[in-house]
This record gives structure tokens, C-alpha cells and sequence, in this order.
């Protein structure tokens, strides 16, 4: 095309206002958006198939060429391909939703500019969903050890701790306002944590020896910075609508608390207990790239349009120091119901962690230092016998109500009109309760299993691999038979799962209406 | 205690664990990668997601809602494209089809091949009919859009993705080369197609068509009303027998090309349709479950008799444009009997009537 701003300009000229029939959007949205605003992608299809093609062929090109023939993951450190297993499935599950998410917003909002960057994107998210599931494929055929990513998009599902990842990245993402969730995916999503998640993953994924991550992640990445750009567009568009503001604040500080309650905690066992090199604790890369880059760079160029830092942004900076560790440790003493092997804390472990976290080693220390004599079958005795009990979990966000740290926590129990008890782990998740009960009723993981053997579960879950035997979760690495837990060590210990809001009277708790 | 890097003798291969995705039910002997590719990446609380879902909308519906459609089947995900496209492969398919469009715009332009179209095309033709029918693709793409976020199953979405996004490149195409004849005639205003769509007779009743289906609430009524009668009785006698084959006697090299590649996807998504009415009207499902095919085959039929006569009413309001060319190499009445076999012959399999 000889004129781009010309072609760029005409493409957007083929829409029109029904006259025969009306049009609803599958959702109405409680925004006022402004019918023309900045086209925030400025791509032709044309191009835009040539330079993702281009793409493609790179990233498939090293994983089914180089990777593979050098049998490189292999060499991986064994510890950080376990957490790819959760890692990938959670991506995924938000990958896929993104895509929903461009088509409902592609449906509600009557803006060309707008919708042009919605509909690049959608094309965008499909392709990180299918590349996402084609390395969990690859690395179930090359990884050391392919349990748990041969079963990934399954287990993520009925596990108590990746279950509530479903919450934050795929309902959140879709059933809401169309523009709800744009602020969710796009300007807290991705803006706020996809270098937290594609970038800092690629850089340890790189130390430890693991070539296959860096290659999908940081092509991922690529198509990411357009996708911030979409938010910001989407952004300017509502704030302006000033009677947006009031909404759109709202809107915000719910989205980063819901984000954040779930990912925060998981990125921090992500980062500081999988990798064997390290490179960065969890709260640096979090300090980096979310309250300096996102909030001081993004969030706070938009104060002078009205809208505010969100709400619990100082809690939510005090929590990411410990939520992680907490989190950590009762994925630790769940390891039976994972889908990965949780490795035990070394010394350097320790070492480093204490100094990244002063005062880890007093509140966590001793809980590692028993689960590594526990992680050996033969001493018959499971790590969650470390815990008092496994903690209630939270209606709105179904992580354990026990964060940022046990003797931290500000959790309540609620009972509704119904006489049905609801644990909640903190103020933002009360208050998002209290706004609209009637959207959380959803069974938590250990309403759902209350009272089931935990041999049973492991069974029926499909956690015991080929042998009949041996479990998909293992407390350590080992590979030799006699360090191997199997479902008969399970079952001798004769351990229940309880939800410990069973035995709690529901007549003494305070009534949300 | 803890492993470090690979000590391969301490690994057995596999480790008590295939060596392939074990959550997905491959619909032949192997997975393959398409399925590997999209399988299940929707959660869904009748198959992995059990206890239901985390959130319920404001108005308290589910995320995902059988009502969605009027169709019934006990597993949407048993649906696999025929196409087997996912994303590396349709992307590396649609940059063929781009790259041979603009290849030849480009020694168009440069080999001044433009300059040999008929002026009456150029002018009349491609300019008001041509960038009008842009407009019918672009409304397309905006109905099939709809069933992307409604379709419930991942593979049913994927398919309608890339369809949706078909038309949106086919949409795009047109709109490139009205630029390209804008800049090589001078005269043509910029807005005729607009105006074409807008207030032409012969696209009335197609735009009617277009806005029922950009209104409509049913994502499998949106998805087969357009593979089994618009785009084989609107779409291929306006884009394959009248602009594919026009566009040849009146000088123009380029159009054909852009409707060659079209025609392409249409057939490629009439066959993805097929495998979707073929898995709504068997007898049972994949694994032996009842599926309600006689319901299902009358659902189907409400459709096309509710959707048959305007799109009757489209093809017929179009046949008028077939005269105005100086070059003639169809007549419109021939033209509309070719197409309504097709659809008639489609629908046949199905023991489905076009009653109009």
C-alpha cells in the first residue's frame, strides 16, 4: 500500500448503524465510551499474518530443531521444570480467556479504533493459547520428567491451591462488564503482570538451563507490549467520559486485589523456591516491575485524569513480602494433590531466603527444616501434620484464608441469610463479598472433598502414575524406588481432608444480608 | 536430597508417565497436534471444573450458559474441525493468501495492469458493488464474533475465530485495492461502496440479512445460518459468479484473485459447519450418548426456513447487477440456479429443505 495512515484509516470505514434490524450487545456496559478515539495497533491483516508467521516459524523453528535435538530439556534444572507444570496451566487458562474477553469487548464497545486493537488481540490470545499448549506437549515428551504436564490442563482444575488461579485469570476475566474485564486483562493484567510472569519466568527459565520457556515466553512477550497499548487506549477512551470515573476507580481496585491475591502468592513460590540458580527474590522483581514500573510509571501518569493509585495498593506492597511464603509452605504440606514434585530446602536455600526475607528463617525455617525428614517415606509421616489443619478457604478469591502470614492474617467468618458459613481472607475480599454475595456461592475445594480419604482423592484425581502405584506429587526429587511415596503410604496414615469450617457453629458468626 | 541437573541413568524414561497428554480424548487412533493445541484449554464444569464456577456475572448468569444456543449435544467439546487449523497453521495459510494478493497488486501497480480495467468496472462496478460488499463481510465477521464468546466449546471457538477473522481479511483485501483503483482513477469519490450498501436496491435485503444476523442471539444459529445459506447462496453468487468471474473480461486481474482466496475459506468453513450439523444430528455422541438429532434436525430447519426467503430476497435483489456490465461472461438467473443446488444438495444430506 503506498499510504499506511491512509489504509490504516480506510479499514475502519466499513462499519455502519443498523437500520433494519437492532443491534444489543451481548452485555451492555455501565461505561459511556466515546464512538472514535486513538487507534491503538494500526495493523492491516496483511501484515499482521507476515509478521506473526515470521514469528511463528522462530519460535517453533528452535523448539522442533535445536531444543529438541540437543535434548536440552533434559539438562534443565529439575526443580524448575516442576513448577512449569502449574505455571503453563494458569497461563493458559488466562490466554484462553483473553480471547473471549476481545470477542465480548468487540461485541459492546461501538468504536473502530477500539475495536481494531480488540480484534488483533483476540487473534494474539489464540496464539499464545496454542503456543502455551504446545510447549506443556513438548515438554510432557522431552521434560525429565512428564507427569503433571501430560495431565496439566486436568489437574489444574481439581487442585486446591490452582484452582483459584480459574478465579483470577478466566472467571474474573469473562463475567463481568465487557470493560470490566478489559481492565482486568488489559490494564491490570497485562500491563501490571505479564513482565512479572513472561519476562522474569524467561530470565530464571534461562539460568537454569531451560531453553524451551525463554524461546515461547519472550515471543509472547513481543505481542504483550501491544496488547498494553490496547489497554491504555481503552483507558483514555473511559476517563474521557468523567462519569466514568467513579466506576472505573472502582473497577480498578477490585481488579488489582483479585489479581494480585492470587498471583502475588503464586509468582513468590514460583520464583523463590523452584529455581536452582537464582537470579532475583520474587518481591525485587516485584518491586521492579509492578510498583515502580506499573505504578509509577503507568498507573500514576493517569492522576492527573482522576484516577487514583488502587485502594489496597500499600497492603497489597506489605503482603507480596511474606504471601508467597505462606503460600509456599501449604503447597508444601499439600504436595500429595499436586500435579508436581515440591522439592525440599537445601542450606543455600535458607541462606539466600532469609537474606532476601529477614526473618523468613523464624517463621518458615522450621516448618522446611521437618518437611525435609518428613519428605522420606519411610518415616511414615506426612508434611501437613505440620499444620494445624488445612486453613478455610476464601469465597471470593478461594486462596487459603491464613495470608499474608498466619499471625498476619485479618481473615473473617461470615454467615448469609441462608445460615451457609463463608471464610474470607481479608477486608478487599469481604468488601468485594458484601457488594454482591449472590456472585460467590461456588463450592470452595474443601467444601467439595470434606470428609474424603486422602488416598481416595489421590486415586480418583488421577495422581498416581503408570505403576499403580507411585504418586504424581512427591515431596522431593528423587528418583530411586525406596524414596518414592506410593498410594499405600497414603493410605496407611488414613489421613481426611477437612474443611475446618464444618465444626465451626454457624449461629455465632455476624450475617452478611 | 535434591535433584540438580540430569543424571540420565536415574530417570527412567517416563517415569511412570506417558509421554502424551493424557487429558484429552483424541477423535482418531493419535492425538494430533491441533487437538493437542486447543483441547480442553476451556474450563468447563461438565467435564475437569467441577463445584462450578468461581464467579457468577452480575446478573448472576454462568460463564458459559446451554441456553446459549437452541441446538442440544452432551459434549461440545467431541467437535473437531475438519480443517484441523490452529493457529501456526492457519496464520501460515492466511500470509500465503495475503502474500499472493499483495504480490499481485504490487506488479499490478507496477506493470500498470490497472490502467487496462474496463472504466465502466472500475468506476461503476468495483467502486459502489465491490467496496459494498466489503460491507457484507465486515458484518459477517461482527455476527460470527458474537458465537466466539458464546460457542461453548474450545473447538468450536477456535474454528469460528479464524472463520470471523476470514472475513475480516477478505473485508480488508477490498478495502486495499479500492484504494490502490482510487489513486489509479482519478474521479472515483471516496464513499461510494458506503453509499452502495447503504441505499442501493440491489443490497438491500442483503444488509437486512447481514443486520438480522449481527442481532441475532444464537451463537449456532449465527454460525450455521451462515455457512449453510449465506455464504453458499449470497456470498458465492455475488463474490465467486459475479466478481471471480466478471472481473476477468473486464480487464481486471486483481479481483479474482482477492474472491479465489475467499472462495478458499468458505469452503473450508462450509465443511467445518458440516462436521458441526453432522455431530448435532447423529443418533449419539462420541461415546454413545444420546444426542437429540430428531429435535435438533427441526431446530436446523426452523432456521433455514426462517432465514431462506430473505436471503432469497438478497441474491434476487443482486441479479440486476449481472446486466450492467459491457462484458457479460454469466447471466444472473444461471448464475442463482448454480448456487441454489449447491445449498439445496447441502442441505440434502441432512434430510433438511430450503422451502422458500
Amino acid at each position: 500500500m503506498r499510504d499506511l495512515d491512509t489504509a490504516h484509516a480506510r479499514i475502519k470505514e466499513y462499519a455502519w448503524e443498523p437500520d433494519y434490524f437492532a443491534r444489543r450487545p451481548m452485555r451492555e456496559t455501565k461505561y459511556k465510551i466515546p464512538r472514535r478515539s486513538k487507534d491503538p495497533f494500526r495493523h492491516l491483516l496483511r501484515d499482521y499474518v507476515a509478521m506473526e508467521e515470521e514469528k511463528d516459524n522462530r519460535q517453533y523453528g528452535a523448539l522442533e530443531d535445536v531444543v529438541a535435538r540437543t535434548r536440552s530439556p533434559e539438562r534443565a534444572q529439575h526443580r524448575w521444570m516442576e513448577v512449569l507444570k502449574p505455571l503453563l496451566s494458569m497461563t493458559t487458562c488466562a490466554e484462553y480467556a483473553a480471547v473471549k474477553c476481545m470477542a465480548s469487548l468487540v461485541d459492546t464497545v461501538d468504536n473502530p479504533e477500539l475495536r481494531q486493537g480488540y480484534v488483533a488481540q483476540m487473534l494474539d490470545e489464540m496464539r499464545h493459547t496454542n503456543q502455551e499448549t504446545y510447549l506443556i506437549r513438548y515438554l510432557s515428551r522431552h521434560a525429565p520428567d512428564p507427569a503433571g504436564f501430560n495431565s496439566a490442563l486436568s489437574s489444574r482444575s481439581v487442585n486446591p491451591l490452582i484452582r483459584a488461579a480459574r478465579g483470577a485469570v478466566f472467571d474474573v476475566f469473562l463475567n463481568e462488564d465487557p470493560l470490566t474485564c478489559s481492565v482486568q486483562v488489559q490494564v491490570v493484567g497485562e500491563a501490571g503482570y505479564t513482565n512479572a510472569v513472561f519476562v522474569a519466568a524467561t530470565e530464571i527459565a534461562a539460568a537454569n538451563d531451560d531453553p524451551a520457556t525463554p524461546s515461547v515466553f519472550l515471543n509472547i512477550q513481543s505481542d504483550e507490549v501491544r496488547h498494553m497499548a490496547n489497554g491504555y487506549a481503552t483507558l483514555s477512551a473511559l476517563l474521557a467520559e468523567p462519569d466514568n470515573l467513579p466506576t472505573l476507580q472502582r473497577d480498578f481496585d477490585a481488579a488489582f486485589w483479585r489479581l494480585h491475591v492470587f498471583m502475588d502468592s503464586f509468582l513468590g513460590v514460583v520464583y523463590d523456591y523452584f529455581p536452582k540458580v537464582r537470579l532475583r527474590s520474587y518481591r525485587e522483581y516485584w518491586e521492579q516491575w509492578i510498583w515502580q514500573d506499573w505504578i509509577g510509571g503507568y498507573v500514576e501518569r493517569l492522576a492527573p485524569f482522576g484516577l487514583e493509585v488502587p485502594r489496597w495498593t500499600e497492603r497489597i506492597r506489605n503482603d507480596v513480602a511474606w504471601g508467597g511464603h505462606t503460600c509456599a509452605m501449604l503447597a508444601a504440606a499439600l504436595w500429595p494433590v499436586h500435579y508436581w514434585r515440591h522439592d525440599v530446602m537445601e542450606p543455600d536455600d535458607f541462606a539466600y531466603l532469609e537474606e532476601k526475607y529477614p526473618g523468613w528463617e523464624r517463621y518458615y525455617g522450621p516448618f522446611w527444616e521437618q518437611y525435609r525428614e518428613m519428605a522420606d517415606p519411610a518415616n511414615g509421616a506426612l508434611a501437613l501434620s505440620l499444620i494445624e489443619s488445612i486453613p478455610p478457604l476464601c469465597r471470593v478469591c478461594h486462596m487459603p484464608t491464613v495470608l499474608p502470614r498466619p499471625d498476619l492474617a485479618d481473615t473473617r467468618l461470615v454467615r448469609d441469610a441462608d445460615g451457609r458459613k463463608h471464610a474470607l481472607c481479608s477486608e478487599p475480599c469481604e468488601t468485594l463479598f458484601r457488594e454482591a454475595p449472590w456472585r460467590y456461592q461456588c463450592a470452595t475445594w474443601l467444601e467439595l472433598y470434606d470428609g474424603m480419604d486422602l488416598a481416595e482423592y489421590i486415586e480418583r484425581v488421577g495422581l498416581v502414575r503408570t505403576d499403580g502405584r507411585t504418586l504424581v506429587g512427591q515431596p522431593q526429587l528423587q528418583t530411586d524406588e525406596k524414596h518414592l511415596w506410593t498410594i499405600d503410604d497414603i493410605r496407611r496414615l488414613g489421613v481426611e481432608i477437612r474443611d475446618p469450617l464444618r465444626h465451626v457453629d454457624a449461629t455465632t458468626l455476624p450475617v452478611v444480608a | 536430597m535434591s535433584g540438580g541437573g540430569l543424571v540420565p541413568a536415574d530417570v527412567a524414561d517416563g517415569f511412570y508417565s506417558p509421554r502424551e497428554l493424557t487429558y484429552i480424548q483424541p477423535a482418531g487412533r493419535r492425538l494430533s497436534d491441533y487437538e493437542a493445541a486447543i483441547c480442553h484449554v476451556q474450563p468447563d464444569v461438565n467435564h475437569y471444573d467441577f463445584g462450578g464456577w468461581l464467579l457468577a456475572a452480575p446478573d448472576g448468569k454462568s460463564l458459559f450458559e446451554a441456553s446459549s444456543t437452541r441446538l442440544r449435544h452432551p459434549d461440545w467439546f467431541q467437535y473437531r474441525d475438519p480443517s484441523s487449523l490452529w493457529q501456526r497453521t492457519y496464520m501460515r495459510q492466511q500470509a500465503v493468501e495475503e502474500r499472493a494478493v499483495a504480490a499481485l497488486l504490487d506488479s499490478a501497480r507496477g506493470n500498470g495492469y490497472l490502467a487496462d480495467l474496463d472504466g465502466f468496472w472500475a468506476r461503476e462496478i468495483l467502486a459502489r458493488y465491490h467496496q459494498g460488499y466489503a460491507f457484507l463481510e465486515w458484518g459477517l465477521f461482527l455476527a460470527l464474533n458474537r458465537a466466539i464468546r458464546l460457542a461453548l466449546s474450545d473447538t468450536l471457538t477456535m474454528m469460528i475465530t479464524f472463520t470471523a477473522v476470514d472475513r475480516l481479511r477478505h473485508q480488508q483485501a477490498i478495502a486495499m485495492y479500492g484504494l490502490e483503483l482510487e489513486q489509479e482513477f482519478d474521479g472515483i469519490p471516496d464513499g461510494l461502496g458506503r453509499e452502495t450498501w447503504l441505499a442501493d436496491p440491489a443490497y438491500q435485503p442483503a444488509r437486512r440479512v447481514v443486520e438480522r444476523l449481527m442481532a441475532a442471539e444464537d451463537w449456532c444459529e449465527i454460525v450455521v445460518v451462515c455457512g449453510v445459506l449465506v455464504d453458499p447462496l449470497l456470498s458465492t453468487l455475488v463474490g465467486r459468479h459475479f466478481f471471480r468471474r466478471f472481473a476477468s473480461v473486464n480487464g481486471d486481474p486483481v479481483t479474482p484473485v482477492i474472491a479465489i482466496t475467499a472462495e478458499r475459506d468458505r469452503l473450508r468453513y462450509l465443511k467445518a459447519v458440516r462436521t458441526l450439523m453432522e455431530m448435532v444430528t447423529a443418533e449419539a455422541d462420541r461415546t454413545g450418548r444420546p444426542v437429540p438429532a430428531a429435535a435438533n434436525r427441526a431446530v436446523l430447519q426452523d432456521w433455514i426456513d426462517a432465514w431462506g426467503p430473505p436471503v432469497r430476497a438478497a441474491i434476487d435483489a443482486f441479479l440486476p447487477v449481472f446486466d450492467l456490465p459491457s462484458m457479460r461472461p454469466v447471466v444472473g438467473d444461471d448464475a442463482r440456479d448454480v448456487v441454489v443446488a449447491g445449498c439445496v444438495a447441502e442441505l440434502d444430506r441432512f434430510d433438511l429443505e430450503l422451502r422458500w
